[in-house]
């Protein structure tokens, strides 16, 4: 159990930032070109800025690789090989 | 293979490996080359048996094809990053270089994916819903509104609750 009250505590305004990030990536299109300049620069202003990004990036992959409770429906991204629908 | 030949005695891997020109495909359209698509393919294949020491997989097909997905946007997205800083960062590359975010830096991925498990099953079970819905199947907090009936403004409450709780899962992705 993580209680509200940790929550705030434990926030941390890099890690929100690289987490919105890379968040960002995967959205459908992924960064354009100004954007990806912008998190090019926040990643150089900082080493810390680099290593948190690297951090949330692993964790954002092994979030996606935790098998599904629910019934999910396949992405909508043309990643979809249509002969198995 | 047709989803509705596997016997549900077939294990993750030899799923995998009998869907695995449907595999590459997937892989492929998001790495764009073939031999990047390759490397994905191990590489998920490897990541495989974690994902199934969480719990008994449903779908293993639709399992498979979220492991390839995944770990092809992984490289994707590194290779993005990479590229835009060599573009516009040349001159600090020497300060900051390239991260090499290398699989086997994560020391166990059996019990990583067990405790991010975990943090999301603390979850209510609406919210854990919205979060599978927008990192799983791509939907935007609007798509997902719409799918449970709620404002898209609860949706982006609840993918935030879970934002947060994952939070307290960097420990699993730090010092390596």
């Amino acid at each position: 159990m993580w209680p509200m009250t940790k929550q705030d505590k434990d926030h941390d305004p890099v890690w929100q930032i690289a987490w919105t990030w890379v968040r960002r990536q995967h959205e459908r299109g992924g960064l354009g070109e100004a954007a990806g300049k912008e998190l090019a620069q926040w990643l150089a202003a900082d080493p810390l800025h680099r290593k948190t990004y690297d951090e949330a990036a692993r964790l954002w992959l092994l979030v996606g690789l935790v098998p599904p409770v629910n019934d999910v429906p396949k992405p909508d991204d043309g990643t979809d090989d249509s002969a198995t629908r | 293979m047709d989803m509705s030949l596997q016997p549900a005695e077939l294990t993750l891997g030899e799923v995998f490996i009998a869907n695995r020109a449907q595999l590459q495909r997937v892989a492929q359209k998001i790495v764009r080359t073939a031999d990047l698509a390759d490397e994905v393919l191990q590489d998920a294949y490897l990541k495989l048996a974690d994902g199934a020491s969480v719990r008994d997989v449903r779908k293993p097909l639709g399992y498979c094809c979220q492991v390839v997905r995944n770990v092809a946007f992984d490289y994707h997205r590194h290779n993005s990053v990479e590229a835009s800083y060599r573009t516009y960062c040349e001159d600090v590359e020497l300060v900051s270089p390239p991260s090499n975010d290398a699989p086997d830096r994560v020391l166990d991925g059996r019990q990583a994916l067990a405790a991010i498990d975990r943090v999301l099953e603390a979850l209510p079970a609406r919210t854990r819903l919205a979060f599978e819905l927008n990192r799983l199947s791509g939907m935007t907090q609007r798509e997902i509104g719409v799918r449970l009936g709620c404002s898209a403004t609860l949706v982006n409450f609840m993918i935030k609750d879970a934002d947060a709780a994952l939070e307290s899962c960097r420990y699993l992705v730090q010092g390596g």
